[in-house]
C-alpha cells in the first residue's frame, strides 16, 4: 500500500466545507504564498519545528544531533537551519516537545483509521473529509486510493486546492470528488505572482475546466487589504466566476496573523503579514456585497 | 428582551437590593420564643418539637411583599442574603435552623469524624448525613390537592391511628400545613395593607393579584398559570425556612404547568406575552435575591435548578410552548441563575434541538444538557420504575432525582482518587495513621505486575467506599431525630400513607452516591504504571514514587516528568487502546462504589459528579505519576486530564464512547471549554455537537463558550466585564467575582482546549 507525507489530521474542522469534517493536510505546495497560514506544509519533506518556550534546558538534543546544527545560547537553543536536515533525532529525545518534526508518512489504512472515528459526526452534520495542504493535488495518485476508501464508506470528499497542477491530475480523481474548495488569490497575473510566486493562468484554466465538467465548486478568496482587495480585482473575479457553471458559493477569507508562532518555530520570516494590519471587517463586508449584488452566494469564512 | 421589561427588571432589582441590604434581619425575639417553649417542655418528641417550631414561626414571622414583583414568597427569617439555608451558624441561616442548632450534638460528631480527612483533602463531606439540598418537593401534589386537600388526607389517617410516633408525625404534618396557610394569609394581609397606601396603577394591579391569590393558595389547589407559578417560589421558601432545607430546585416548569398555561390561554385570561413576562420574573428572582457580585468566591452559596424538556410518564415528549419561552428567556436574560437543566433525547423534535442550539449560540452560560437516552436507563438501573424515571428532574447543579417520591443523597461525599493512589503507593506516615482508622490500607510495594497494582488499588477503593457508607448508615437512624420534615413529607408520595417521615424511609425510593474525583487523572497514573513500570521497565514503582513525592524537583527529574507527560499515552486522546483501558476502570469503579445499603432502604449507585472538588482537591494534592505537578487541578468528572495538554473536542467526546454512563446513575459530566468567538459558529454546529455527544453515550454536557482573551481582559479590567457569566462546574458565576486562583484555573483550562 502506498502512502504520503501528512502534516496533520484535524478532526472537528468547521471551516473546510459542509458540516463537521476531518481535514487531512498534505505536505508540499507549488505556490509560496506570502501569507500562508500553514507554512510547515509548503515543503514536501519532513521539517523541524522548534518551540523555545517549552525548552527545559536539558541539552539532550545537543548530544542527539548528528550534524551539530543545534546551538545553546544562555540556556536557549537555536537551530542552524543550513546544517539541519530535519532528521528528527533531536525531536526523538526532546520530551518537553520543544523540538518536533512535522510530517509523518501515512498509508491509506492509517489515515482511514483516524477518519473513521468521527463517522457518526459526518452522518449527523452532513460533513465528511476534506483533503487540504499544502497542495493535495500533488498527490493525485495517492488520493485515488484514499478517496476510493473515503467514498466507499459513504463520506463526502472535498478537495481544498490552489489549482496549480496539470489538469490531468484532476482527471485522475474527478469522479471521486464531491466538491472542490478552489482558491483564487488574484485575477491579475502580476499581483498573483507577487503573492504566490506563480502565474495564475493555469489555475484559472483548471477551474474553468472543472466547471465545464459540472463539478461542485466553492471558490475561496483570501483577501488582504491593499494587496488584492482592489475594485478591479473584485470586478474581474465577479466577471470570471459568473461564467463558471457550477460554482455554488464564494467564501471570502480575511487574512489574519494567527500563524506567527508557526513562522517562529520554522525560523521563517512573517513580516509581510505582521507588518500589515489584519483585513478589516468592513472591507470583507463590502466585497461580499458586491458579489451578492451580482446575484452570487458569497459569505465570510 | 423587550425594553419595557428591562425597565421592570431594573425596578424589581432595585427594590430587592434595597430590601436585602438589610439582611440578615433581627429575629432574636422569635429565637427567644422558641427557646422558651423548648424550656417549658424539654422532652418533646422530635415531631412534637418540629410542630412547636412550625407554630411559633408561623405565628410570629413577618413577610415581605415587593411592589414590583408579581410573586409572594419572602419570609423574613433572619437568613443572610445569598444563603440557601440549612446551615449553621444561626446568625447566617435564620430561625429555620433553630432546630439544627438545638440538635447539633447529633450532627457534630459526624462532622468531627470526617474533619481530619477533609483537612487532608482525602475526601469532602458537606457536613450533613442527610441530603437536604438535592431534593425536589412534591410540587405536583400541592398543585393537585392544595394544603387543605393534603390536610384532609392526613386527617383521614390520623382518625384511625394509634401508634404514638405516627400520631405525633401526623399532628406535626397538620401543624406544618396550618403554618403554611397562615403564612399565606400574612401575605394577603400585607398586600392589603400596602394597597391602602398605593397610587401606582401597575403596583395596585400587582398587589391586588397577590392579595387574592394568597387568600386561596396554597390552601386550595392553584387554578391558574400564575397561581401555579407562584406556588413554586412560595413552597420553595416556605419549606426552606420551616423545614430547614436548602432545596435547590424550582420545578419542571414546562411539564408541570402546560395544562394551566393552555387552559388560561383558551379561557382568554392569559396571553402568551403575559405568560412570557411571568416566566421572566420567575427566572429573574434568583439573580435578584442573591448577591452574585460578592467577591472572592470559588463555590456557590446559592444555586437554583430548573428542569425543562424530557418526557412525560408515558414516554411522550414534554417540549411545548413553555419550553420555548424558557429557552428564549435564557438567551435574552443572561442570568447567573437558575441553572437550567435542558433534558433532550435523540427522539425529540428537531425544532427543539434547534431552539436549544439558539440558546447556546445566544451566549447563555448557565445550563446543562442532559441526555435522556442515558439518564432514563441509568435511573432504571438505580431501581426506579420506567414511568417514574421518565419524569426525573434535577436538584442542584444537575443531579438527577425523581420528583415527588425520591430521596437521592447526592454530592455529599467526594473522594479524592489520585490521593488514594498515592497513599497506596508511598503511604506517608502521618497521613497513613488516620486513613487506616477508616479502613485497612494495602500497598503496591509487593506488586510484581500491573494487575496486582490495579487489584490492590481497587481493594483499597472498595474498603474506602464501605467505610464511608458505613459511617453514613450509622447516622441514618438519627435523621428523623435531628431534623424531621413533616411539612415537606406531606408533599412526598407515600409519606402520608406509610405514616413515615421523608427522613425515615417514608418516600418511595431512596438512593445515595459517593462522588469520585479525578478519575481521568487516575487513569493516566494507572496507565503509566502499566506501561512504564511493568511493560517497558523504564522505571521502578519506587523510583517514580520518590520523584513524584519530590515534585520532580531533583536533578534530571524535570526531564522524566516531561517524558511522563508527553511520551506516555493519555486518556482523552481518542486512542482505542486507552479508550478501552479507561472504560474498564470506569466500569470497575462504578461497580465497587455501588450496592451498599444506604440505611433508608435504598442502595448506593455510582456518581462521577465532581463539583468544584476536581480543582480544590488538586490544589492540595502532591504530584502524580502522569507528570502532573503538585497543586494542579485534576480531571473533571468523566473527562480527561486537562493538565499540560490540548483537549480536542472531537477526541474528548469520542473518548467516552466506550464508557457505559448508565452505570453511573449519579451522573457523568463532560465539560468542554470552547474558546470560540461566539459569532464564528452557526446554530447548526451546536445541534451537531449535541447529537454527537448523544451518539457517544454521554450523560451531561456542559459547555463554556468564552474566548481566552475575553477572560484575560476581564481579569485585568473587571469593571468592564461585570456581566460576563462563566460556567465553573455545575454552576455559573460572574467571572469577576471568582477568587484569583479560580480565574487562573479557568484561563488555563480554556487555553488547553481548542
Amino acid at each position: 500500500m502506498s502512502g504520503a507525507l501528512i502534516s496533520r489530521i484535524q478532526r472537528f474542522s468547521l471551516h473546510d466545507g459542509d458540516g463537521v469534517r476531518t481535514t487531512v493536510f498534505f505536505k508540499g505546495c507549488p505556490l509560496h504564498c506570502r501569507w500562508c497560514h500553514n507554512p510547515e506544509t509548503i515543503t514536501p519533506d519532513r521539517i523541524l519545528m522548534t518551540h523555545f518556550e517549552k525548552c527545559i534546558g536539558c541539552r539532550a538534543c545537543l548530544e542527539a544531533c548528528p550534524h551539530k546544527a543545534i546551538v545553546f545560547d544562555e540556556n536557549r537553543h537555536f537551530v542552524k537551519r543550513e546544517l539541519c536536515d530535519s532528521c528528527g533525532r533531536c525531536a526523538e529525545v526532546c520530551f518537553p516537545e520543544a523540538m518536533t518534526i512535522n510530517g509523518q508518512y501515512c498509508d491509506v489504512g492509517e489515515i482511514m483509521k483516524e477518519i473513521d472515528k468521527d463517522k457518526e459526526l459526518y452522518a449527523l452534520s452532513k460533513g465528511g473529509v476534506t483533503l487540504s495542504g499544502g497542495e493535495p493535488m500533488l498527490h493525485a495518485d495517492f488520493i485515488r486510493e484514499l478517496g476510493s476508501a473515503i467514498i466507499e464508506r459513504g463520506y463526502t470528499l472535498f478537495i481544498d486546492t490552489a489549482g496549480y497542477v496539470p489538469f490531468r491530475e484532476f482527471e485522475k480523481i474527478n469522479d471521486l470528488v464531491d466538491t472542490y474548495l478552489y482558491d483564487i488569490k488574484s485575477m491579475n497575473p502580476d499581483t498573483h505572482r507577487f503573492i504566490t510566486g506563480k502565474d495564475n493562468a493555469l489555475i484559472l484554466e483548471n477551474v474553468r475546466k472543472l466547471s465545464d465538467l459540472g463539478k461542485d465548486i466553492i471558490i475561496r478568496m483570501p483577501i488582504m487589504e491593499d494587496v488584492n482587495d482592489s475594485d478591479e480585482n473584485i470586478s474581474a473575479a465577479i466577471a470570471f466566476i459568473k461564467e463558471l457553471k457550477s460554482v455554488r458559493q464564494i467564501d471570502i477569507l480575511p487574512i489574519h496573523k494567527l500563524a506567527s508562532a508557526k513562522y517562529r518555530s520554522l525560523d521563517l520570516d512573517y513580516s509581510f503579514v505582521e507588518d500589515r494590519k489584519e483585513t478589516d471587517k468592513t472591507v470583507i463586508r463590502k466585497i461580499i456585497e458586491r458579489f451578492v449584488e451580482n446575484g452570487m452566494n458569497a459569505k465570510e469564512n | 428582551m423587550k425594553n419595557h421589561f428591562r425597565e421592570k427588571k431594573k425596578q424589581m432589582f432595585e427594590e430587592f437590593d434595597a430590601f436585602y441590604s438589610g439582611y440578615p434581619a433581627d429575629v432574636s425575639d422569635i429565637l427567644e420564643k422558641l427557646d422558651e417553649e423548648d424550656r417549658k417542655e424539654p422532652d418533646r418528641t422530635p415531631y412534637r418539637l418540629k410542630a412547636m417550631q412550625y407554630r411559633i414561626l408561623s405565628e410570629n414571622c413577618r413577610v415581605k411583599v415587593f411592589r414590583h414583583c408579581p410573586f409572594y414568597f419572602e419570609i423574613v427569617s433572619g437568613i443572610a442574603r445569598g444563603r440557601l439555608g440549612a446551615k449553621l451558624p444561626l446568625s447566617e441561616s435564620g430561625f429555620g435552623s433553630w432546630i439544627i442548632e438545638r440538635n447539633r450534638k447529633i450532627n457534630d460528631p459526624f462532622v468531627e469524624f470526617f474533619k481530619p480527612y477533609e483537612e487532608g483533602y482525602f475526601l469532602h463531606s458537606l457536613s450533613k448525613f442527610f441530603d437536604v439540598t438535592h431534593i425536589i418537593p412534591g410540587y405536583e401534589n400541592v398543585f393537585a390537592y392544595g394544603f387543605n386537600g393534603l390536610k384532609n388526607r392526613v386527617l383521614d389517617k390520623l382518625a384511625n391511628e394509634s401508634d404514638p410516633e405516627r400520631l405525633d408525625f401526623y399532628k406535626a404534618m397538620i401543624q406544618g400545613l396550618d403554618a403554611g396557610m397562615l403564612v399565606a394569609e400574612k401575605f394577603a394581609a400585607e398586600a392589603d395593607r400596602m394597597l391602602k397606601e398605593e397610587n401606582d396603577p401597575d403596583v395596585i394591579r400587582n398587589l391586588t393579584r397577590i392579595r387574592e391569590s394568597a387568600l386561596r393558595c396554597p390552601k386550595e389547589a392553584p387554578r391558574t398559570f400564575y397561581e401555579a407559578l407562584n406556588t413554586y417560589w412560595f413552597l420553595h421558601e416556605l419549606l426552606k425556612i420551616f423545614d430547614c432545607l436548602s432545596i435547590a430546585t424550582i420545578g419542571h416548569i414546562d411539564r408541570e404547568l402546560i395544562t394551566y398555561y393552555r387552559n388560561d390561554i383558551s379561557k382568554g385570561i392569559l396571553t402568551r406575552q403575559e405568560a412570557e413576562e411571568l416566566i421572566y420574573y420567575y427566572l429573574l428572582i434568583t439573580d435578584g435575591i442573591f448577591d452574585y457580585y460578592e467577591q472572592g468566591r470559588d463555590h456557590l452559596n446559592a444555586n437554583m435548578a430548573l428542569t425543562i424538556g424530557g418526557q412525560n410518564p408515558d414516554g411522550s415528549p414534554v417540549y411545548n410552548e413553555i419550553t420555548s419561552i424558557v429557552l428564549k428567556a435564557m438567551s435574552e436574560l443572561k442570568l447567573v441563575n437558575p441553572n437550567v437543566s435542558v433534558r433532550v433525547g435523540s427522539q425529540d423534535d428537531p425544532q427543539y434541538f434547534k431552539e436549544i442550539a439558539e440558546m447556546i449560540a445566544g451566549g447563555c452560560n448557565n445550563y446543562s444538557i442532559i441526555n435522556d437516552d442515558t439518564a432514563i436507563p441509568s435511573l432504571v438501573r438505580a431501581g426506579i420504575p420506567l414511568e417514574d424515571a421518565r419524569i426525573y428532574g434535577t436538584g442542584g447543579c444537575q443531579e438527577t432525582v425523581v420528583p415527588n417520591k425520591h430521596h437521592f443523597m447526592r454530592a455529599f461525599m467526594y473522594i479524592n482518587l489520585p490521593i488514594l493512589f498515592n497513599m497506596s503507593l508511598h503511604g506517608k506516615t502521618e497521613d497513613r495513621e488516620y486513613l487506616e482508622k477508616l479502613f485497612p490500607l494495602a500497598f503496591f510495594n509487593e506488586a510484581t505486575n500491573y494487575e496486582e497494582v490495579y487489584r490492590i488499588f481497587l481493594k483499597n477503593f472498595r474498603e474506602y467506599c464501605l467505610a464511608v457508607s458505613a459511617k453514613f448508615r450509622e447516622y441514618a437512624p438519627y435523621a428523623k431525630i435531628y431534623n424531621p420534615l413533616p411539612l415537606y413529607s406531606t408533599t412526598v408520595d407515600d409519606c402520608i400513607d406509610k405514616g413515615k417521615d421523608y427522613t425515615d424511609s417514608g418516600a418511595r425510593f431512596y438512593n445515595a452516591s459517593i462522588s469520585l474525583v479525578g478519575v481521568g487523572t487516575l487513569i493516566d497514573m494507572l496507565y503509566t504504571v502499566k506501561t512504564e513500570v511493568f511493560e517497558k521497565r523504564n522505571f521502578t514503582l519506587k523510583q517514580l514514587s520518590d520523584m513524584a513525592m519530590n515534585d520532580f524537583e531533583g536533578p534530571g527529574e524535570e526531564r522524566v516528568r516531561q517524558y511522563l507527560l508527553n511520551r506516555v499515552k493519555k486518556y482523552g486522546n481518542d486512542e482505542e487502546e486507552l479508550n478501552r483501558f479507561a472504560a474498564k476502570i470506569f466500569h470497575d469503579l462504578a461497580e465497587l462504589s455501588s450496592g451498599m445499603d444506604d440505611g433508608f432502604g435504598g442502595r448506593y449507585v455510582a456518581s462521577l459528579f465532581s463539583y468544584n472538588w476536581y480543582a480544590k482537591m488538586g490544589f492540595h494534592t502532591e504530584a502524580t505519576l502522569d507528570g502532573r505537578k503538585a497543586g494542579k487541578a485534576f480531571s473533571r468528572s468523566i473527562g480527561p486530564s486537562e493538565y499540560g495538554k490540548t483537549i480536542e473536542i472531537s477526541k474528548a467526546i469520542h473518548s467516552i464512547s466506550r464508557i457505559d454512563s448508565t452505570e453511573y446513575p449519579g451522573i457523568t459530566v463532560l465539560y468542554l471549554d470552547m474558546p470560540y468567538t461566539r459569532n464564528r459558529l452557526n446554530t447548526q454546529f451546536y445541534v451537531d455537537l449535541l447529537r454527537y455527544f448523544m451518539v457517544n453515550g454521554g450523560y451531561v454536557l456542559q459547555l463554556n463558550i468564552v474566548d481566552r482573551e475575553t477572560l484575560i481582559a476581564a481579569r485585568e479590567e473587571p469593571d468592564k466585564y461585570r456581566n460576563l457569566v462563566v460556567r465553573v462546574c455545575g454552576f455559573s458565576e460572574y467571572f469577576v467575582s471568582l477568587k484569583p486562583e479560580r480565574q487562573e484555573e479557568m484561563i488555563n483550562r480554556n487555553e488547553a482546549s481548542q
